[in-house]
């Protein structure tokens, strides 16, 4: 068992390494040139691996082009969403004035309101920039990962090694380095992998539903073109189902490489 | 029976589960001619009255204009006869026995109170002059009017001739007097609902998304369908697989007909009929606030027309049948159209015109340049329900991007579209820089015909071009004032000039349009202004 | 603190948040607040419509008049007025909410059983790290998108083989019994998709979960004790997690409502998520305010209630909370 899950592991971590090479370097990997247009509607062939869209550009190309888009709005919002985890985890902990009390409240406050529709409405009030939908998503999605936090920090804390470092009177930043860190350092590599899958997918959502841009487009504004502009009637699956193989392609690398991290969490 | 869903169904049916009826319609005695159509439509329709969706469907069904306009371009008696002699006096009178749907007589009172009805409460110049916020004033439209003692006949008199008065008339829904004096704003929803068409209003399920017109037995017009099922679809995918797995036997597609990627998906099924006509519209049009400083030039107006890749437009857009347009963006099928000069794709020629009007475009550079400033402007697209006007615009950006003009793209919904680009629904201030408009066959013969609701900056509805130029107001009155076809087909070839020269409005395609229909039935007709869905279809049907 | 005030405050914060929101948003953002509060932009509509809607809208009186003109829309039950549909909100969620009930009731209760039956079996195959082929293949039904989903099933089922509908919730004309049928035939599709969207992280909670407890030193004497695992599952494993099992499923009611915007989409059904879409297009901020209003109160009611239930069905949460 431990074999398959080294060699998932790697499998996750080249996957994701072509996907970060993808969104760095595009035009080194894809064929073509954004928006460059041939015939439209080609099936597979060797010059257009996934075809060509209705508008004759070749879906590959987009869907490298794509990555950008995609992994920096989910990439980003992962990453801040960890850190008001973090922040919201800790000063939830905190027992002077009641702040905790406070900050605990806060987080089962957003716990309670839907996600995607608060998104959905705030960002239609918003201009719909990238920041904002970043801020938006990470605001809307940390407070699950800020509970499952706490409650990580607190079991620590019960546990025995930690009253032995205060009962021997190492101050507070010594037992935050050496003792809690290296126990938590699972627990948030593991939570942060899940978190990347979650805002890929939320990001997705939010572009299928027209959210995105739709010039420059993100895997699930191209979802939602192959659909309306009739890529089935076209026999083109692959148009349709390109884009979203690589939604699940990142996740399930993602999940592969967490695996490896899960034991110890 | 061939239907899969229907195979489904029997199998249900042996479980000891009735099958539903609307499935059933098929398996009638074939001696029996009673037969209904189903439709389908990519629409939406809230349970709301004034719903410009909803009109556009009872405009086949449950109203009567005065008159129609056939395939051959000729005027035919609808709710009323006509005659006229000299243009300018029109006498109507309405078809012995119309009726309304809850049974009142049809009277000449309830044409003199919709042209009022127009009014007071509408859009309309019909008897008084309109004055906007501008102080721009719309002439009214007749002198006088006059009711025969019958009540069957009204007498029109027009201020000035105009020959083709009658384009006017031809979507004006004539509205039941009896139930909207005096109450117009507390018209019910069901009242509301009420024509003098041969079909009347039966049902809408939300849930099933069907809209049910039956046949209403007191009408002279004789319909063969006993009922018109509209099934409504939110996107071309379904309704194009409901054509082809025969659950629709015809297709409602306002103007711009059959899709490619329909065709695509349809042509090769022998069941299905398809009939393609020169289209009489324009689908998509890069249209210029022509009023704005930047679009008052008319070098970078015609740099753009130099820039577009036409042929790119085709290949994308439309099939075999597709043109590259001419610089008119009148399709040449429209009656009295002239050749003008065609459009083409010369990017040598187009830097020249934008260095005459002092852009430069450096070497290394993207774009464009006039005194450090980035030749751009935004291109407004309509969301609609398939995708395809953003597509259009993201064709427009590509090609002039490539070229070296900056364009920015921005989308909307249809309403908010509108509130950018009509008068109507600005208030008469329309804000877009550009934007890509669909110019269907009615409007383009609306008004004084040859698309100038679209250009006319002082046009009460549309006026998405915004012209305000003192030669295209006098064409434009001239057209108007024309007392002879001779006249005019004159004044039609200047503002067809004037578009050439001018460019207000550049037609990325001009094609065919394409109506199908399940080939069980026969005799269908084409209207001008409908396309395939239109009373003379229902009259003449047969199914074989 | 007792548990259950303490749930109720909760509750009671989150709803305060959401009306915050709803009030100052509108309100500060530059531009505009007649359009943000009707979704009809000043450029667009004439000056007398426009004081019309200024006055109407309470936008002339002290900033906590207007508050207690928002307050009194969400008290009597109108929950704003939609300026573009010409109706309160409240009647446009009414009219629509039966539809999506339909697809989310059956939904989750069939995600609900499959989720504890599968996730408590195959904890116990799990023991000591192992992970079955079931749960691989949830794994990786867990990443790909609902609308993928929902659409895969629509062309595969509907286009290619044509079992099912593509359109709506009835065919047209049924009837009676077979209007029943018809119905449940309709609803197949959308709630098989919101079943595989839906299931995978509940049954990972109820694994996950019972794993856990499989490991605690009373489950481990338990089973050394002779008790056979339908004995352990019920006694332990359901017991342990209940708590936590059933505030997810509670949950699930509430952020159904957010997988029907996208499932109603592909479905063509008119329920609430399309109202919310079609808002969204639209841009008619009061309906899309008193939705979100709505799914926030749909969201903390349910939490209540299932707080509440637990209290009643397990004794000894109760014990524990008056402790």
């Amino acid at each position: 068992m431990r074999k398959a899950n080294t060699f998932t592991y790697y499998l996750g971590i080249i996957i994701l390494l072509m996907f970060a090479l993808w969104a760095i370097f595009p035009s080194s990997f894809a064929p073509y040139e954004l928006k460059e247009s041939f015939t439209p509607w080609q099936g597979m062939s060797m010059s257009h691996i996934f075809g060509t869209n209705d508008m004759g550009y070749d879906i590959f190309t987009e869907i490298v082009y794509a990555t950008r888009d995609t992994l920096i709005i989910s990439i980003s919002s992962a990453f801040l969403t960890m850190l008001l985890a973090i922040l919201f985890a800790n000063l939830s902990l905190v027992k002077k004035f009641g702040i905790g009390l406070i900050f605990d409240t806060l987080i089962n406050v957003l716990l309670n309101i839907p996600k995607l529709i608060a998104i959905l409405v705030l960002i239609s009030f918003l201009p719909r920039t990238r920041i904002n939908i970043i801020l938006l998503i990470s605001f809307f999605s940390f407070a699950s990962e800020a509970k499952i936090l706490k409650n990580k920090i607190i079991n620590i804390a019960n546990q025995t090694f930690i009253e032995q470092n205060i009962l021997y009177g190492f101050n507070r930043t010594y037992i935050a380095l050496h003792s809690y860190l290296p126990n938590l350092k699972n627990t948030l590599v593991v939570r942060l992998l899940s978190v990347l899958s979650k805002t890929i997918m939320m990001e997705s959502t939010l572009s299928f539903l027209g959210m995105g841009d739709l010039y420059y487009p993100s895997w699930g504004t191209m979802i939602n073109f192959a659909y309306q502009r009739g890529a089935f009637l076209m026999n083109a699956y692959y148009y349709l189902l390109a884009p979203g193989f690589m939604i699940m392609l990142f996740c399930i690398s993602f999940y592969f490489v967490s695996e490896r991290f899960e034991k110890g969490s | 029976m061939k239907n899969k869903s229907c195979i489904f169904l029997s199998a249900l049916m042996i479980l000891g589960v009735t099958s539903c009826s609307a499935f059933g319609a098929e398996q009638n005695n074939p001696t029996n001619k009673e037969f209904e159509i189903r439709i389908g439509a990519n629409l939406t329709l809230e349970a709301k009255r004034s719903n410009y969706e909803y009109d556009v469907l009872s405009g086949a069904a449950t109203q009567l204009a005065l008159i129609s306009l056939n395939d051959k371009g000729e005027y035919e008696p609808q709710l009323t006869t006509f005659k006229t002699n000299d243009n300018k006096t029109y006498n109507f009178t309405v078809i012995e026995g119309m009726k309304w749907h809850d049974g009142t007589k049809v009277t000449a009172e309830d044409i003199l109170y919709t042209l009022k009805y127009e009014d007071n409460f509408g859009n309309g110049h019909n008897f008084k002059d309109v004055t906007d916020e501008k102080g721009n004033v719309t002439p009214k439209l007749y002198e006088s009017f006059e009711i025969s003692d019958d009540k069957a006949s009204i007498v029109l008199t027009l201020v000035t001739a105009n020959v083709r008065h009658l384009s006017n008339l031809i979507t004006l829904r004539i509205m039941p007097k009896h139930i909207y004096e005096g109450k117009e704003s507390e018209v019910t929803d069901k009242e509301s609902l009420i024509g003098c068409g041969p079909y009347k209003f039966s049902s809408f399920n939300k849930n099933a998304n069907t809209l049910v017109f039956e046949k209403f037995d007191d009408c002279p017009i004789k319909v063969k369908p006993t009922k018109l099922i509209y099934t409504l679809y939110k996107n071309d995918t379904s309704l194009y697989q409901a054509m082809k797995n025969k659950s629709i036997d015809t297709i409602y597609k306002y103007s711009v007909g059959i899709s490619k990627e329909g065709l695509a998906a349809l042509k090769k099924d022998d069941s299905i009929v398809i009939k393609s006509v020169p289209g009489k519209n324009v689908p998509a049009a890069l249209t210029f606030n022509n009023s704005i400083e930047l679009f008052k030039d008319i070098n970078v107006k015609n740099a753009i027309a130099y820039a577009l890749e036409y042929d790119r437009y085709k290949l994308l857009f439309s099939d075999e049948n597709a043109k590259t347009p001419n610089r008119s963006f009148i399709p040449t099928s429209q009656e009295f159209a002239v050749e003008t000069s065609s459009l083409s794709t010369i990017l040598t020629k187009a830097t020249e015109l934008l260095n005459n009007s002092g852009y430069i475009k450096k070497d290394g550079d993207k774009y464009f340049k006039k005194d450090n400033k980035e030749l751009e402007f935004t291109l407004t697209t309509k969301l609609d329900a398939n995708n395809l006007h953003p597509r259009y615009g993201d064709a427009v950006k590509t090609s002039l991007e490539k070229f070296g003009i900056k364009v920015n793209l921005e989308t909307l919904d249809s309403s908010k579209y509108s509130e950018k680009t009509s008068n109507k629904f600005s208030n008469n201030n329309i804000t877009h820089e550009a934007a890509i408009f669909g110019y269907t066959p009615f409007g383009l013969n609306s008004g004084a015909g040859f698309g100038t609701i679209y250009m006319d900056a002082n046009h009460p509805v549309q006026g998405g071009g915004q012209v305000n130029d003192p030669k295209f107001t006098e064409i434009i009155s001239n057209l108007n004032a024309s007392k002879t076809l001779e006249e005019y087909k004159v004044n039609a070839t200047l503002v067809q000039k004037y578009y050439e020269t001018n460019i207000p409005s550049i037609a990325l395609f001009s094609a065919n349009t394409s109506y199908v229909f399940s080939a069980k039935y026969d005799n269908f007709a084409i209207d001008s202004t409908f396309g395939i869905i239109n009373y003379k279809t229902w009259e003449n049907i047969i199914k074989k | 603190m007792n548990k259950y005030l303490r749930s109720i405050l909760i509750a009671t914060l989150t709803l305060i948040i959401i009306v915050i929101i709803n009030f100052f948003l509108p309100r500060m953002l530059p531009g505009d607040p007649v359009y943000h509060l009707t979704g009809i932009s000043e450029d667009f509509i004439s000056p007398d419509l426009y004081n019309f809607y200024y006055e109407k809208l309470g936008l002339n009186l002290p900033m906590h008049e207007q508050f207690g003109l928002y307050l009194k829309s969400l008290f009597d039950g109108t929950l704003g007025y939609s300026y573009i549909h010409e109706e309160t909100v409240f009647t446009l969620i009414f009219s629509t909410i039966g539809n999506t009930l339909k697809i989310i009731i059956p939904s989750v209760l069939i995600v609900s059983i499959l989720a504890i039956i599968f996730g408590l079996r195959n904890a116990f195959k799990e023991e000591g790290n192992k992970k079955t082929i079931f749960s691989y293949v949830t794994i990786l039904f867990n990443t790909v998108p609902s609308f993928l989903i929902g659409m895969i099933l629509l062309i595969l089922f509907s286009f290619v083989l044509g079992w099912f509908p593509d359109n709506g919730l009835n065919s047209p004309g049924a009837t009676g019994g077979s209007a029943f049928f018809d119905e449940l035939w309709h609803l197949l599709l959308p709630i098989t998709t919101m079943v595989l969207a839906m299931f995978p992280s509940k049954y990972l909670l109820v694994k996950e979960n019972s794993k856990k407890i499989l490991k605690e030193k009373y489950v481990l004497f338990a089973r050394t004790s002779g008790l056979n695992k339908l004995q352990i599952a019920y006694h332990y494993l359901l017991k342990n997690s209940f708590h936590t099992v059933f505030t997810s499923i509670a949950m699930s009611l509430a952020f159904g409502i957010a997988g029907s915007v996208v499932i109603e989409n592909i479905f063509s059904i008119n329920g609430m998520g399309l109202l919310f879409s079609s808002a969204l297009n639209k841009q008619d901020f009061p309906l899309l305010q008193g939705m979100l209003f709505f799914v926030s109160l749909v969201s903390v009611i349910t939490l209540i209630v299932s707080d509440l239930l637990i209290l009643i069905i397990d004794p000894k949460t109760r014990r524990k909370q008056n402790a």
